[in-house]
């Protein structure tokens, strides 16, 4: 609180969350997606760190991924299709005071949403952003997605998409001041929560895409990294993302890559042999535009009126 | 400055700027005329008039663009700078003798002046200086006392240092000299100072001075012509209120960017015209669907397309109603004067609060860049937004507990515990919960639709112009307002029953409309927008295609309402107005 | 030598020797005026009067001597002079006063130099001359310049809670359902709105969907309501609040008015302004409780189970110390004698209160009773206190003194300057060489106490060693040049001159435990050339000794870092209202 000193800083009202008090609506989302691990990391999340349900904002565009906010019990934002960026932008401008997820999909971000995406990783303002990246549109029911791998037959390309995939962290590392891009897997339950928490911690816009399963459409994509963990390269750095011994023990392939390394990031972001997770760039100092909007959150209603006055008097004649 | 000053005098004033569409297109040009249109009088001028009654010219081939616009007329005063004249170019001077014999012979009255040879006495480059030597011609010749330039250019220029000052104070008083040397004729126009405290500025200013004084916080928006003046004058001053103006990386980043400010407690706003309209159209449906209330103005330019970015039209006015998927009903207000673009941003702040969606406000390039004089308003503390409530929402009350009757309801803000909600633009019941049945989604429509029908029974009916009864009655909206009334008097001056009505609100329609028009034998509107002309080839009844604000004065009142309208891309003078009417009376 | 001489020579001996121990005897040889000591003539370099006078002290608190402004200009002292001659007697007058005047009589300045001095002096500003009044002046900018911003911070604090209060209140209105009315309608719809609308309708609608927030519990909006009041009745006091409150027993200085302090005269002027500060201390005390109500309502985080008991228990010492700094100062002027004669007690009162007051002391020049009667050294007795601020500083040295002046206004602990001024006395003939003279002889030594730089003594004391010229000053020669001292001395004409007389420096050393079997002398200036010897009082040389032991012990105490100067008075004792007690033993240390 602000201007009391430390002897009055008594213990806040004891209010605990619990688990279930994240919890919203049951998930319709199919069993085996991928979806329910995020959405458990991230209310586990809420837990730990005791955030408050009515403080949070879950912002969603349109997808499989995008129905995330109706399962939690805070407030949420289900869009447009591709336009979580500008609303979640836009509730952070003039409200410092919340946490904001921001939830999206491979088609929702890297397809329609992309001027949007570009855009807010620009802005830098603070938002966790969750790309769940299954390969697919799910919802519509199955068409090819800008990250679906060449050679995919979907309803759209039934005799298999023509196009290389986009790489979404090649194109988040490049661009201007972007300050924070990790990479998780769904499977992976303490990566998979120390990479939100780490995102959530950052303050700046944090993008994370997580590989996430499709049981559904796109079972067979990530079979391999999932059996095979020499398919997957652990990104270690003790200012990335942390796992305890065992966890790592488990991961054949590792490097370790420091964080502030952009380069090096990006050509890990681009190797094609391996599905690199960890943290691939984070800057502390990258500019942040929400602490642009914030300014004058908070002026008086008499403030306002002299203002309003004066600056209709330098049209008087 | 000469609007300013006869502002000042207390004389009435209109202003158009006259904008061509480049920014620097090629001199001695036709179509490269800008300039300003000034009219002013001894009454309040409600619009820019007919043809101008005299006219200055800084080279004689800008001048035909405005002989094709119409705006001269025989008699008509012209001052032409005769330094082409003298041009070491002899095309030039060719064309220069030419323009002038042409003039002449179409009855205008022309006067050579060496403006720019006077100017050189005082300055090298005296493209700068004309303006100031015209300046102090205009005063001379109708008699004004320029005491207020003078202190104005001391100010203004104060910075440039005492030189400039100086040079420019030169230039008036030279003007003025040879006006007073050279010129027989003098007007007279009459002022008289109000005793309210007056203010000039122009629709674009009006509207960012609405929303500092509604509250609002956030403008959010992309360039576009003819709206980013408003835009501009925000980002230099919003911050005296606490407020920030957001470039967003186009259009519908503005829009959504502005919803999510105003889900997050304070209502934002986002200005732009038809085109930016257009792209906006999805999210719109959301606000509605969603029912979050947002500002959202469109200052309107001739379309289809890209159109003409500076000219004015009023054609988006159905695109405001309906573009946008399914059933989106929305309150549309159109400001007919500058007045009215401040004081209805202030209304149209408290209306989306308290109808809780988005409002849109249709202004248009015509108002965005005309001046005119208007009463300071006093802002009071009611006007603003009030501060976010974050007190706890009692969680028995739903976010959307539509009243049975009046499909109203309040909204929860982030931040109030028990008022946790997920906005969706799904179709919900009132619990926001997506309406897997059938029913909901009804009842969920007739909510959203019941309550413009409550806005409208809160309304009162609007003002008739004239005699409320007669063989003609006059509708319109908009900008058009002074043009029109100014017709319909001159016709009641030659003893014509004809009166008008002007409406400012669009959705929902002020109420009875029908009433008021039955009492008329023939109703018309008169409308900046395209119609088909019944006496042209091909257009009969069945094919007719009419104007915007007719199309739904029609449906809504059953009557056949005929139109008339022009789409020149500047305001339709009084004249022009008067000679249809009478075409249609007989 | 003839009989008579050596009986001339003899008598002398024995009327110096009754002089030198009694102080009478041989008025014949009393000095007519004021002596110059031959060190002092030759010694190169004391400071001069108008290098540091008169001071220009700007509108924004900035105090720099006249000359350091113009020092660019080519006459520089010669302005310097010129405005000092224009300012005439008094102790403090507007720059723009005084300044035609001086440009005036400045005629072989060109006009070009005359705009560059005028871009030079700063607008608004004061001019303070070489007075003892000046010392308030000083003191009461410097702290008006300290502690300005906090008041200003602290205002801005209060508006701020006032008008969120008053917004929290309106919401609470808002709640009510009632609140919505056509009135309520129209005012907020805009001008001219009102023909479109009847009101009712619109206000009938809005009352009707189902209201999801509750009012307030009445308790908490009438302490809501109760705080706001607080607040503002806090703020319209604090709008009239003098720049600093003033308390002496004596006259008003002049100049305080103009600095924007409000003076109130006393007979005890300490006790008085412990019974202000209480007062408004308590006043603050009640805006800073209502203040962290606003805070904790604001965050609606008033729980009247846990804050209703801390709030009783607060007052303004648990205050942040930039809040109370938000207080004007409580500032007492006095004089070492008043002080001395009528006010010991309450003056401790005052150390021991651990109010926030600041006390002034003025010590003006060396005269008789300095070397008669016992005075306690207020300076001295104030670090016995050993939790208060202690200045001992002179307006001739305004370099010290300023800086001095500065940490003090940063304190918020009692507070005391003991300042050596320039007497008024008509028959001093030099005020600026006597007081420049009784610091560079440390007959006044420089220092300061400082509680709040830690917690040994070495952190906490701080004494002004470098201000020794080259050769030996001493306190006797700060007497010689008082003319009201110079029946101490008298001339010894050279034929009485004789081996019993020993010269000061040999004097000075031959004084182990006790004072040697010899007439001290001072060498002086003697018209245009030559000398005289000035034979001195005994009583002068004890002084003398004293003034150097008290010096020694001085630079020892910070050399060894001491935790505590020699326990003259006991904790204890310095408490007790016989504080007459404590001076003796002080008295009896120094004179040892």
């Amino acid at each position: 609180m602000v201007g009391l000193k430390q002897d009055w800083e008594i213990a806040p009202q004891s209010r605990t969350c619990e688990l279930k008090d994240y919890q919203g609506a049951a998930p319709r989302w199919c069993p085996g997606c991928g979806d329910h691990a995020v959405l458990g990391a991230v209310q586990r999340l809420m837990r730990d760190k005791q955030l408050l349900p009515e403080k949070t904002v879950c912002v969603s565009g349109i997808g499989c991924s995008s129905r995330f906010p109706h399962y939690m019990s805070t407030y949420g934002f289900h869009g447009l299709h591709g336009r979580a960026f500008p609303v979640a932008c836009g509730i952070r401008a003039r409200r410092p005071d919340l946490d904001i997820f921001m939830v999206t999909g491979d088609g929702d971000c890297c397809a329609i949403g992309t001027a949007h995406w570009i855009h807010a990783i620009r802005y830098n303002m603070n938002i966790t952003v969750l790309l769940l990246d299954n390969n697919v549109y799910g919802l519509t029911k199955n068409q090819t997605s800008p990250t679906s791998r060449t050679g995919e037959k979907t309803n759209t390309h039934p005799r298999g998409s023509v196009l290389p995939p986009l790489n979404p962290l090649c194109v988040t590392l490049g661009i201007a001041n972007a300050s924070f891009v990790a990479q998780t897997v769904d499977w992976n339950p303490p990566h998979l929560y120390n990479t939100i928490k780490a995102a959530h911690e950052h303050k700046g816009l944090s993008f994370v895409r997580v590989l996430q399963r499709c049981p559904h459409f796109t079972k067979h994509v990530f079979q391999a990294p999932l059996q095979d963990l020499s398919q997957v390269l652990l990104m270690t750095h003790e200012e990335g993302i942390s796992l305890d011994a065992a966890g790592m023990r488990r991961f054949p392939k590792q490097i370790a890559h420091n964080p502030h390394d952009l380069d090096e990031a990006r050509h890990i972001a681009a190797r094609e042999d391996v599905y690199p997770i960890g943290l691939f760039y984070r800057d502390e100092n990258a500019a942040r535009y929400d602490l642009a909007t914030a300014q004058g959150i908070g002026k008086t209603q008499d403030e306002k009126l002299a203002a309003i006055d004066q600056a209709l008097s330098r049209f008087a004649v | 400055m000469f609007a300013d000053l006869c502002a000042r005098n207390g004389n009435g004033i209109w202003t158009v700027e006259i904008i061509p569409a480049e920014i620097e297109p090629p001199r001695r040009s036709r179509a490269g005329a800008s300039g300003n249109r000034i009219r002013f009088g001894s009454k309040p001028v409600t619009n820019a008039g007919d043809e101008a009654d005299i006219v200055i010219a800084l080279n004689e081939q800008v001048l035909y663009s405005r002989i094709d616009a119409g705006a001269l007329r025989p008699g008509t005063i012209v001052f032409v700078d005769n330094i082409w004249a003298k041009s070491p170019d002899e095309s030039v001077r060719a064309n220069y003798a030419e323009a002038v014999a042409d003039f002449q012979s179409r009855g205008y009255v022309v006067r050579e002046v060496p403006m720019e040879e006077e100017c050189r006495k005082h300055t090298d480059d005296p493209r700068k200086g004309k303006n100031m030597w015209v300046l102090g011609l205009l005063c001379a010749l109708y008699d004004i006392d320029d005491t207020p330039v003078r202190k104005g250019i001391e100010k203004r220029f104060a910075k440039k240092g005492e030189s400039v000052v100086r040079k420019n104070i030169d230039l008036l008083d030279d003007g003025y000299r040879w006006g007073i040397k050279n010129l027989e004729q003098r007007f007279q126009v009459p002022a008289s100072r109000s005793e309210q405290q007056m203010v000039v500025m122009n629709g674009n200013q009006a509207l960012a001075l609405g929303a500092m004084a509604a509250g609002i916080e956030v403008c959010s928006m992309y360039p576009i012509t003819p709206a980013t003046s408003a835009s501009h004058f925000l980002a230099q001053n919003f911050d005296q209120v606490g407020g920030f103006v957001h470039q967003a990386e186009d259009e519908i980043a503005a829009i959504g960017f502005a919803i999510g400010c105003s889900y997050g407690g304070r209502t934002a706003i986002t200005i732009t015209s038809g085109p930016g309209f257009a792209l906006k159209t999805e999210f719109m449906g959301l606000a509605v669907m969603a029912e979050v209330p947002l500002v959202v103005v469109v200052v309107q330019r001739v379309g289809p397309s890209t159109g003409l970015p500076t000219k004015i039209e009023q054609g988006d006015l159905l695109a405001a109603l309906y573009a946008s998927p399914g059933d989106a009903p929305k309150i549309i207000l159109a400001p007919a004067t500058i007045e009215e673009c401040f004081h209805f941003i202030v209304m149209a702040r408290k209306l989306a609060e308290d109808f809780r969606g988005p409002v849109v406000v249709l202004s248009d390039a015509n108002l965005a860049t005309g001046q005119q004089p208007f009463p300071k308003p006093q802002p009071r503390e009611e006007w603003l937004s009030p501060p976010i409530d974050q007190s706890t929402w009692n969680p028995e009350v739903p976010p959307f507990a539509w009243d049975s009757e009046t499909g109203l309801s309040r909204r929860p803000v982030p931040g109030q515990r028990g008022g946790e909600y997920v906005l969706t633009g799904l179709a919900h019941d009132a619990k926001s919960k997506v309406a897997y049945e059938s029913a909901i989604n009804q009842q969920s429509m007739e909510m959203r639709s019941r309550k413009l029908a409550v806005m409208h029974a809160a309304m009162q009916p609007p003002k008739v112009h004239g005699d409320p009864e007669g063989d003609l009655l006059v509708v319109g909206w908009g900008s058009t307002l002074g043009a029109i009334e100014e017709a319909v008097d001159r016709l009641r001056g030659e003893g014509h029953k004809v009166s008008s009505v002007h409406l400012r609100f669009l959705s929902p329609f002020e109420p009875g409309l029908k009433e008021i028009f039955s009492r008329f034998k023939k109703v018309m509107t008169v409308e900046v927008n395209y119609s088909d002309n019944p006496e042209h080839p091909y257009i009969t009844p069945s094919s007719r295609r009419y104007s915007q604000l007719a199309m739904l004065l029609r449906a809504h009142t059953l009557i056949d309402i005929d139109c008339w309208s022009q789409v020149p891309g500047s305001p339709i003078p009084p004249g022009v107005i008067a000679e249809a009417l009478r075409r249609r009376l007989q | 030598m003839s009989s008579q001489a050596s009986n001339s020579v003899a008598t002398w001996r024995q009327l110096l020797r009754n002089f030198h121990l009694s102080g009478q005897g041989i008025d014949a040889a009393v000095p007519e005026r004021a002596l110059c000591p031959t060190t002092l003539a030759e010694h190169p370099k004391l400071p001069e009067l108008e290098a540091h006078f008169p001071l220009c002290l700007q509108p924004d608190g900035k105090i720099t001597a006249l000359r350091d402004l113009v020092q660019t200009l080519a006459h520089a002292s010669i302005v310097t002079s010129a405005f000092h001659i224009a300012m005439g007697n008094q102790t403090c007058a507007a720059l723009d006063d005084v300044a035609p005047a001086a440009i005036a009589s400045l005629p072989e300045l060109n006009p070009a130099d005359v705009s560059s001095l005028k871009k030079m002096l700063p607008e608004g500003s004061m001019l303070i001359a070489f007075h003892a009044a000046a010392v308030p002046l000083l003191h009461a900018a410097t702290i008006i310049a300290e502690r300005t911003p906090y008041r200003a911070k602290f205002r801005e604090e209060v508006v701020h809670a006032i008008a969120r209060l008053r917004e929290l209140l309106a919401l609470d209105q808002s709640h009510a359902p009632d609140s919505v009315t056509a009135e309520s309608i129209d005012a907020s719809l805009g001008s001219g709105i009102r023909g479109f609308f009847d009101s009712s309708i619109l206000a009938g609608a809005f009352r009707r969907p189902a209201n999801p927030l509750k009012r307030m519990e009445p308790a908490r909006r009438e302490r809501c309501q109760a705080t706001l009041r607080v607040l503002e009745e806090g703020l319209n006091d604090f709008s009239t609040h003098p720049a600093f409150w003033l308390f002496c027993s004596a006259g008003t200085p002049p100049g305080i008015e103009e600095l924007g302090g409000a003076a109130r005269q006393s007979a005890d002027s300490f006790t008085s302004a412990i019974a202000l500060c209480e007062s408004a201390l308590a006043g603050l005390g009640q805006i800073l409780r209502a203040l962290r109500v606003a805070r904790l309502e604001m965050e609606s985080a008033y729980d009247p189970a846990i804050h209703d008991e801390m709030l009783q228990r607060f007052d303004w010492q648990t205050a942040e110390s930039d809040e109370l700094r938000a207080l004007p100062a409580i500032i007492v002027i006095e004089s070492a004698a008043d002080v001395a004669r009528a006010s010991l007690t309450s003056f401790g009162r005052v150390l021991r209160s651990g109010s926030p007051i600041q006390i002034l002391v003025a010590t003006t020049g060396l005269s008789q009773s300095n070397l008669d009667e016992f005075q306690p050294d207020i300076a001295y007795l104030a670090i016995s206190h050993r939790e208060s601020f202690v200045l001992s500083s002179s307006l001739a040295e305004p370099s010290h003194l300023l800086t001095g002046l500065a940490r003090m206004a940063k304190t918020l602990r009692p507070a005391v300057a003991v300042v050596s001024v320039p007497s008024e006395e008509i028959e001093a003939s030099d005020p600026w060489l006597e007081t420049v003279l009784l610091v560079h002889t440390r007959t006044v030594p420089l220092y300061s106490y400082d509680p709040d730089a830690g917690s040994k003594w070495s952190e906490r004391f701080e004494l002004a060693v470098g201000l020794q010229p080259a050769c030996e000053l001493t306190p006797v020669h700060a007497a010689a040049v008082c003319a009201g001292l110079r029946h101490h001395f008298r001339i010894v004409p050279a034929e009485a001159w004789h081996s019993e007389q020993l010269e000061l420096p040999k004097y000075l050393e031959a004084y182990q435990d006790r004072p040697p079997r010899a007439i001290p002398f001072l060498w002086i200036r003697k018209d245009a050339s030559g000398h005289e010897r000035a034979a001195f009082t005994r009583t002068l040389a004890n002084f003398c000794i004293d003034r150097q032991r008290a010096w020694a012990l001085f630079r020892e105490l910070t050399e060894a870092g001491k935790p505590q100067p020699e326990p003259a008075v006991s904790p204890e004792a310095a408490r007790q209202e016989g504080a007459n007690d404590a001076f003796q033993r002080v008295l009896a240390l120094l004179n040892q």
